[in-house]
């Protein structure tokens, strides 16, 4: 087992994620952890994605299968010019209670980290994945482009998070889709609660079993000047499949948000999606497009957004509390991206709640 | 000397007039019943005095304890001693009513009485989210007695509440109010809850003004026989 350095650790802090409970751990190309602690041990390989393309040759035919080489230039420079990535395969009836945690980090200026990740959920099994994605903190001017493909055999469970923290200077590319199969279970958290220049992305999830069942959850901080376009695609095209898109947007200071939902009803299906933003300051914007494609006279589909500045009578019912207006505006703030509803485990929601606490802290009281 | 006194105040809100020069003196150590048909502003009354900023103040005085507090913020006023439980309190995601109760008592300890308000399996629930009436009802009661308040605003107590929850949330109140030697001032619409506390005076509310006060039994018993139309026409009126 290797060793990581303090700068390391300060950055994995960030994500909320810990060295000795990390599984994966790349900085730029090179992989600087790899573990597989005693708990996974005949449950879980996890290994580096250029090792197990070598290894396994009949991941190939999971490798590049949901997303297309040439369909875009950023999967092209992924595919000519691959840095890493994990290989995570959970085995079949595999049932792993605490998380699966891997690390994507940038250290150089001016770096282009490109990426592909791929996990099969074999049948009947049941994982947690948490990948935190960042940069240290004395890193200017990086790019991030990750791709990810995940599948889920017959009844596996699989609930993945997807922590960023980036800082000013990063753009940031993830390409992810999802493959389910007959009652698979997933889902889907992404985190942001920190400032990045320019984040583009819109995994798309095909519910493509019978009874497959998916859900999207998104919190997001918009902090000064970030430019965040981010959303699910949920295709439900199995018989009696569903889908559940949640977002929850802050934006703050200058920021500019576009949250965008797709449900698209191809079969008897089930969906629902909500997106709720709070606005803090002038000249920032909340862009939500939610989106419902019903293709089917079977398919049942809704949404419910909001958008505005925090709720003044929820404000004046604080006051009446006790509170003054910041510490009752940081309260509601607080409970409204509280990560509870992702379901994560205890210790990572905890580190969020940190996370979540300390940036509103800063912001409220300047 | 009163603890509460208000001198012709009028507040707007969005531009409309609800309360009109309005006289209000609330004695020290009494509950106090407020009456008045819907709309009438005793809601408005009382999210005025604690100070709520979109019942815009446009003239008068409110004094509390000989200290004027007509501009102050909630917060200050609640710092004052005097607490609301509001009559249809708002929900809010994301925030425990444990959360709540740690403000309100400052701290200190409130599990037992949330026990004894039935609402120990609530604590860990968003405020008011998919509560009852009846749970709304209890809960904004045990916050107002954990802020230990010298003068408590209670607006319609008994709205959608079974008879024992309103037994109950009477008694606690009579209880405070006669341990702490503090005031109330109550709202009830059918005067349900006063079969549960003792409270001797009483003020019936019509257009934004207070048009009568007197014993609280006989209100109500005007009230029940003959409608707020007898309080209209009744010789009793008070003229300012
Ligand atoms: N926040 C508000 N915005 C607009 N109108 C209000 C508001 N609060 C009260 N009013 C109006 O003021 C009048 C008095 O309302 P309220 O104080 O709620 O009466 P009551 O509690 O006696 O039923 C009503 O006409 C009501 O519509
Ligand atoms: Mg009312």
């Amino acid at each position: 087992m290797q060793e990581c350095d303090k700068r390391i650790e300060n950055t994995l802090n960030k994500v909320g994620i810990s060295e000795k409970n990390s599984n994966y751990i790349l900085e730029n190309e090179k992989v600087i952890l790899n573990l597989i602690n005693e708990a996974l041990k005949n449950k879980a390989i996890i290994m580096d994605i250029r090792e197990a393309l070598k290894k396994y040759s009949w991941i190939k035919k999971y490798f590049w299968k949901l997303i297309k080489k040439n369909e875009s230039n950023l999967t092209k420079k992924v595919y000519e010019n691959l840095n890493g990535g994990y290989f995570i395969w959970i085995k079949k009836n595999a049932k792993i209670s605490f998380p699966i945690n891997s690390c994507l980090l940038i250290s150089s200026d001016n770096y282009e980290q490109k990426v592909h990740n791929l996990i099969i959920a074999e049948e009947g099994s049941e994982a947690k994945i948490i990948t935190g994605c960042s940069e240290h903190d004395y890193v200017n001017n990086v790019k991030h482009i990750g791709l990810t493909e995940i599948f889920l055999e017959k009844n596996a469970k699989l609930n993945f998070t997807m922590i960023h923290s980036w800082k000013e200077d990063a753009i940031v590319r993830p390409i992810t889709r999802i493959e389910l199969k007959e009652n698979s279970e997933f889902v889907n958290n992404y985190v942001c609660l920190e400032k990045v220049k320019d984040i583009k992305m819109n995994p798309i999830i095909y519910c493509k079993g019978k009874n497959s069942r998916s859900i999207s959850n998104s919190i997001i901080f918009a902090k000064e000047k970030s430019n965040i376009d981010v959303g699910t695609t949920i295709e439900l095209l199995g018989l009696n499949s569903r889908g559940e898109i949640n977002s929850r947007v802050i934006g703050s200071k200058d920021s500019k948000t576009i949250v965008r939902g797709r449900l698209n009803g191809k079969n008897k299906s089930k969906g629902h999606m909500e997106c709720h933003g709070i606005i803090l300051h002038k000249n920032t914007s909340i862009h939500a497009i939610p989106e419902l494609d019903a293709q089917n006279n079977k398919a049942e589909l809704s949404h419910e957004a909001s958008l505005g500045k925090i709720n003044q009578k929820e404000i004046n019912y604080l006051m009446t509390r006790g509170l003054n207006e910041k510490e009752a505006k940081s309260l509601i703030i607080r409970g409204f991206i509280n990560p509870e509803f992702l379901k994560l485990p205890i210790n990572i929601e905890k580190k969020l709640i940190q996370i979540s606490q300390n940036t509103l802290t800063k912001k409220l009281t300047k | 000397m009163s603890l509460l006194k208000i001198n012709n105040l009028s507040v707007k809100v969005n531009e409309k007039k609800i309360i009109n020069d309005l006289n209000l003196k609330i004695n020290p150590n009494e509950i106090t019943v407020l009456f008045g048909p819907n709309g009438s502003g005793k809601t408005s009354l009382l999210k005025s005095i604690i100070g709520l900023p979109n019942y815009k103040k446009i003239s008068g005085k409110i004094i509390f304890n000989n200290k004027e507090i007509t501009n102050k913020k909630p917060n200050e006023i609640q710092k004052e001693g005097i607490a609301l439980a509001f009559q249809n309190p708002p929900e809010i995601k994301g925030v425990k009513l444990k959360e709540i109760l740690k403000i309100c008592s400052e701290k200190k300890e409130f599990q037992e009485v949330a026990k004894e308000f039935k609402l120990n399996n609530f604590l860990e629930r968003d405020l008011n989210l998919n509560f009852s009436g009846g749970e709304k009802k209890r809960a904004e009661i045990l916050q107002l007695l954990l802020m230990k308040p010298k003068l408590l605003l209670i607006d319609e107590p008994d709205s959608g509440v079974d008879v024992e929850s309103m037994r109950f949330l009477g008694k606690k109140i009579n209880e405070y109010v006669k341990e702490n030697k503090t005031s109330a001032i109550i709202i009830t619409h059918q005067g349900e809850i006063l079969k549960y506390l003792k409270a001797r005076k009483g003020f019936v509310m019509l257009n934004g003004r207070i048009i009568c006060h007197g014993n609280v039994k006989k209100i109500l018993k005007d009230i029940k026989k003959k409608g707020y139309e007898g309080c209209v026409n009744c010789k009793n009126v008070i003229k300012e």
